[in-house]
Formats: structure tokens, C-alpha cells, sequence
């Protein structure tokens, strides 16, 4: 198995699929590595339009004053449970602004990998994968090798393993260079920071409601590396449905075309079909579960992040023992 | 040489997918872990019999609501509360008072407030009441690019009926104290369309209305001292400034002044 998973390896590699991917990758991680020092810059320039030169000591002192009052408001007795955790966990964030004198705003290598890849990890980063996965199989068909490699004495289930091997190692590969990139982009824009930085977790989705009941802080490397888990688990699951979509059409565009059309379709139907109660079990609108850590999920009724995971779990088993089961009992007319 | 690229690679996939692994339970365990809640409520512990400061010649003022009542951007900690009791305190001698603020604060949250007994002794022993809410209930929606209507519509409605029920409220335990109601800016001019203001003033004059109908009660708007004095903005770029602040105060001031001077001249009338 070994041998085989290497030689689709190889394969994939010399088919030069692999380094496109990445290139588009590598472009778009500095383009927005680009745009966003460019927002911050223009921030800056507002702030300083409106208040003037000496607004760095200002902050600071704005920092300690918001502490202060905070405290304050802790020792309130009239402050009901969900926002005394908040409040809680908002102190310790600013102190470690004002212990290190930075500006909340200021954007860092750490904070941008964590945005780059919760904007990415629904439908971007899918897009990628999909057209890594698109044509492990098909190209067989329309190259026409599928004649060889079906007449050699593996047996099918083996050859198809190798493959789905070798597409997740490619899968897994792509989230790295993701997190790579966006970590040497940022660190050429911003400096190498804030990976220390307290972040806000916790939030738990009550009856269809935000809970921050028991929201605590975080450092920001633990909660980049709970964010690629996550979105691993999501460009995995893209993988194997797209890997059934392409032992089933045998043809890369077709495959890539119904995958992608099922992409946008899906956030068309979550934007607009939110009512509709159906829509949750589909794979496309359980993709952005890294906003179930950050509390800014919107979700349709019943859906927690247990519920998302287990709906790509099922979605992905699936499509992995159907393709299987295609693959080795189809005819095979070329 | 490609075969030892191929062992990078999958010495990179272990390893990674042990990472990604770890970092898929944590995830899971941050959302249902349950860690014991940060406090205990303590208003419970507090004796309701207890009556508030007993000093027939204060004068009592109590904010309620939102990050504006509390006073937050203000480089001083004071608040237009604070401003506003220091105005007071020319006029009328000792001023006590009771700060509710809370950032953040919508006006769901605000009718479970003055539902609490502890908040209702409050009302009934203040002789001024500052009120700010609705601001975060606005700010529930897009404004940076286009507001549906029907969005619109919802979330006005229901932050007027939240607002009757809070000044029903405060008038049943307290029904001749002034109340005066702050009225929203616009904190981001450069940034909301003309349609999205033109809802903000809609906001504005429905609160107006709910206000003024009421006895006793005061819209006091800042819309128009915001509008071209971008320095009565704090530095976080959403709440007033301790300049700002002090002319939501002054504002107060001019328009309760003469309510104030009855209200005064009531209680000494009484003792």
C-alpha cells in the first residue's frame, strides 16, 4: 500500500496540480496580507485626524481608565451572569494591551492567520481543495490509463485507496502552507506577534441563543491551532465528497463544476433559506464551524457545533463507502 | 530527490494531522466543557428591606442603561451623569447618586432591570432619572451598508414596546420624578449612506414621541451637537469624548432647570 500511495504521490506532484494550488494561495495570502496593513495604515490616519499627535499616550491612558471602570462595574451588584463573565474576561484582555502598550486595533501575525483562516475555511479554502480532489480519479478516465491501472493484480479497492491516501495527504498539506504562509506574510507585514494574546472562547449556543456565560480567555496560539483543527476536519470532508463526485462523473471539470456549483449554492441557501429547517443537514452550511468559537455564528435553529461536525462526519463516511463501492463494481468500458 | 520530497510531505501530514487532532478536541472542549461560572449573583444576598440613604434634603439622581449612561470614553470616568450631578450640586446643594450603566446594555435588557425589586427601590427614591438606551439595539443592524426596512421596522418596534414597558415601570414606582431620555447620534458619518441616517432620525423622533407623551418626561436629543464636532467623539471612535460628554450635560441642564427648581422646591415644601 505504501509503494501505491507513494506512486499517486508522485503522480500528483509531477502533474503540477499541487504547486498551482499553492502558488494561488501564496498570491492571495499577500494580497490580503497587503490589504490589511494598508486598512490599518488608513485607521491610523483617521485616528490621528481627529485627535491629534500625543493619541498613543492617550490610548493608554483610555486603556486604564476602561480597567478601572470595568473593576468597578465587577463589583456591582446589579450586573446580571451573562455579562459578569464578559466583563471578566475583557479585563484580562485589555491588561494585556496595556501591560505591553499596544492598541487593540493594530493588527499581528497571529491575528491575521486566525482571520485569513476563518474567512477561508467555508468557501475559499474548499475551492482549493476541490480542485486538488476533481481529477485524482477522473484524469484516469480521460487519459485513458484507467485501462492500466485496472489490469494490474491490485485489486481495485487498493488502487482507489492509494489515491484517497494520497488526497488527504495533499489536503493536509494545503491547510499547513495556509498556515505557513499566512504566518510568514504576516510576520513580513506586521512583526512576529500576539501569538500570546488573550482571545475570547467559550460561547456555548443555548436554545438558539448566544451564551457567554462561560466565556474565558485563551492565548492566541492555542486558539489558531483549535481554529485549523477545525477547519482541517471541513477541507477533509470537502475532499471525500468531492472524490465520490469524481469517481461518479469521471471527469474532472464535471466534477469540479457540480462541487463548486454546490458551494455557492450553499451560501446563497444560508443567506436566504435560513427558515427552512431542511437546509442544516446539508454539508455546504456546516462548514464555518471556526465561528462557533468566536461566538459569531448565526445559526439556524438546532445547529451547534457538535451538530455541524457530526453532519460532515456522516457526509463524508458516506461519500467515502459509496465511492468505493462505485468504484469497484462499475464497468469499466474505455 | 522527488522520492525524498514525498517523505517531507508525509512526515509533514503525521505530524500535522496529530496537531490539527489536538486542536480539534481542544475546540470541542472549549464549547462544552463548563468551567463554574465566573460569580455568584450576589444581589440575592442583599437585604431588600434595606432602604438606601436616608437624607430628606438630597437630591437623588439615578442613570440608567447603556454604555452612554455609564460613561464609557470618557478620558475622566464621569459620564454626562457625572458632569450633569456637578451642575446640579450649584443648584440644589448635596447630590446623591446611583449609577445603573452597563455597556453594551439593549433594551431587553433593560426591561429585566427594572423589573428587579432592588432597581424599583432605586426609581422610587430618585428624584431625577437619566435614561440612555437603544443604541446597541440600533447597532444590531448593518449600518455600514444597507438596512432592510423590514429589519428596520422589527427591531424599532420592539425597542419601543421594550421602552413603554421601562417608562411604564419607572413611572409606577415613581410617578413625578423628571426622566429624560437621551436621544442617538451619529457616530460614523464617513462611514452610513444618507438612507441609513434618515432611519436614524425616524428612530429619534419615535422615541421622541413615546417620551414626550408621558408626564414629566424629556427627549433630549444630540444628534446635531455631534453631527459637525467630530472632537466630542472619544478616542474609540463610538462614545463621547469627556468634551462630549460635558455638553450632553449642559443640554440636561438647560432643558430640566426649571423642573429641577420645582422639584427642590417641592421636597423643602414637604420637610
Amino acid at each position: 500500500m505504501f509503494r501505491l500511495v507513494e506512486n499517486e504521490l508522485k503522480k500528483t506532484l509531477l502533474r503540477k496540480r499541487l504547486w498551482v494550488v499553492l502558488a494561488i494561495l501564496a498570491i492571495l495570502t499577500v494580497l490580503f496580507g497587503y490589504g490589511e496593513q494598508y486598512r490599518a495604515d488608513r485607521m491610523e490616519h483617521r485616528i490621528t485626524r481627529r485627535l491629534g499627535e500625543n493619541q498613543e499616550i492617550d490610548q493608554m491612558t483610555l486603556l486604564g481608565q476602561q480597567i478601572s471602570d470595568i473593576k468597578r462595574q465587577l463589583d456591582n451588584p446589579y450586573i446580571p451572569e451573562q455579562r459578569r463573565s464578559t466583563l471578566a474576561v475583557q479585563v484580562e484582555q485589555l491588561e494585556y494591551y496595556l501591560e505591553r502598550g499596544i492598541n487593540p486595533f493594530t493588527p499581528s501575525a497571529a491575528g491575521f492567520t486566525k482571520t485569513y483562516m476563518e474567512n477561508l475555511v467555508s468557501l475559499f479554502l474548499p475551492l482549493l481543495i476541490i480542485i486538488l480532489a476533481c481529477d485524482m480519479v477522473s484524469v484516469e478516465f480521460t487519459e485513458g490509463s484507467v485501462k492500466l491501472l485496472l489490469t494490474t493484480p491490485v485489486p481495485r479497492w487498493k488502487v482507489l485507496m492509494s489515491k484517497y491516501m494520497a488526497l488527504l495527504i495533499m489536503t493536509t498539506i494545503v491547510v499547513v502552507a495556509t498556515g505557513i504562509l499566512s504566518i510568514v506574510v504576516s510576520t513580513y507585514y506586521f512583526g512576529f506577534n500576539g501569538f500570546t494574546m488573550p482571545i475570547t472562547t467559550g460561547f456555548k449556543i443555548i436554545e438558539g441563543s448566544l451564551d457567554t456565560s462561560f466565556v474565558q480567555n485563551i492565548p492566541q496560539w492555542q486558539y489558531l491551532i483549535m481554529v485549523y483543527g477545525l477547519s482541517w476536519f471541513v477541507a477533509i470532508s470537502i475532499a471525500t465528497i468531492t472524490f465520490l463526485v469524481s469517481v461518479i462523473v469521471k471527469s474532472s471539470a464535471v466534477a469540479m463544476g457540480v462541487m463548486m456549483s454546490l458551494l455557492v449554492g450553499g451560501t446563497f441557501l444560508g443567506f436566504f433559506a435560513s427558515d427552512w429547517p431542511i437546509v442544516k443537514y446539508l454539508f455546504m452550511i456546516n462548514m464555518k464551524l471556526p465561528d462557533y468559537l468566536s461566538g459569531a455564528m448565526q445559526p439556524i435553529e438546532g445547529m451547534t457545533l457538535a451538530f455541524s461536525v457530526a453532519i460532515l462526519a456522516i457526509w463524508t463516511l458516506v461519500s467515502f463507502v459509496l465511492s468505493f463501492v462505485i468504484f469497484t463494481k462499475q464497468d469499466v468500458l474505455v | 530527490m522527488l522520492r525524498k520530497i514525498i517523505y517531507g510531505l508525509m512526515a509533514v501530514t503525521v505530524f500535522s494531522t496529530l496537531v490539527y487532532i489536538v486542536g480539534f478536541g481542544w475546540a470541542f472542549w472549549i464549547t462544552y466543557n463548563e468551567p463554574e461560572p465566573i460569580s455568584q449573583i450576589i444581589e440575592d444576598e442583599v437585604d431588600e428591606e434595606e432602604p438606601l440613604a436616608e437624607a430628606p434634603s438630597t437630591f437623588r439622581v439615578l442613570a440608567l442603561g447603556d454604555s452612554l449612561a455609564k460613561g464609557t470614553g470618557d478620558e475622566m470616568g464621569m459620564g454626562y451623569s457625572g458632569y450633569f450631578n456637578q451642575l446640579l450640586g450649584e443648584i440644589v446643594g448635596v447630590v446623591e447618586y446611583e449609577n445603573l450603566g452597563i455597556d453594551g446594555m439593549v433594551s431587553t435588557e433593560l426591561v429585566e432591570l427594572v423589573k428587579k425589586e432592588i432597581v424599583q427601590t432605586a426609581i422610587l427614591e430618585a428624584d431625577i432619572i437619566l435614561l440612555s438606551i437603544g443604541g446597541n439595539d440600533m447597532r444590531t443592524l448593518p449600518v455600514f451598508q444597507t438596512v432592510s426596512p423590514v429589519d428596520f421596522m422589527e427591531t424599532k418596534d420592539s425597542y419601543l414596546e421594550n421602552l413603554e414597558e421601562i417608562l411604564q415601570i419607572i413611572r409606577e414606582h415613581n410617578p413625578e420624578a423628571p426622566v429624560a431620555k437621551l436621544g442617538l447620534y451619529n457616530p460614523f458619518p464617513d462611514f452610513t449612506d444618507e438612507a441609513t441616517v434618515e432611519l436614524l432620525h425616524q428612530w429619534n423622533f419615535e422615541t421622541l414621541r413615546a417620551v414626550e407623551g408621558r408626564n414629566q418626561m424629556v427627549f433630549v436629543p444630540t444628534f446635531d451637537l455631534f453631527k459637525y464636532n467630530p472632537g466630542l467623539i472619544s478616542m474609540d471612535m463610538l462614545h463621547p469624548s469627556a468634551e462630549g460628554y460635558k455638553s450632553i450635560a449642559q443640554r440636561h441642564m438647560d432643558i430640566l432647570k426649571e423642573l429641577i427648581k420645582q422639584t427642590k422646591h417641592h421636597s423643602t415644601i414637604i420637610e
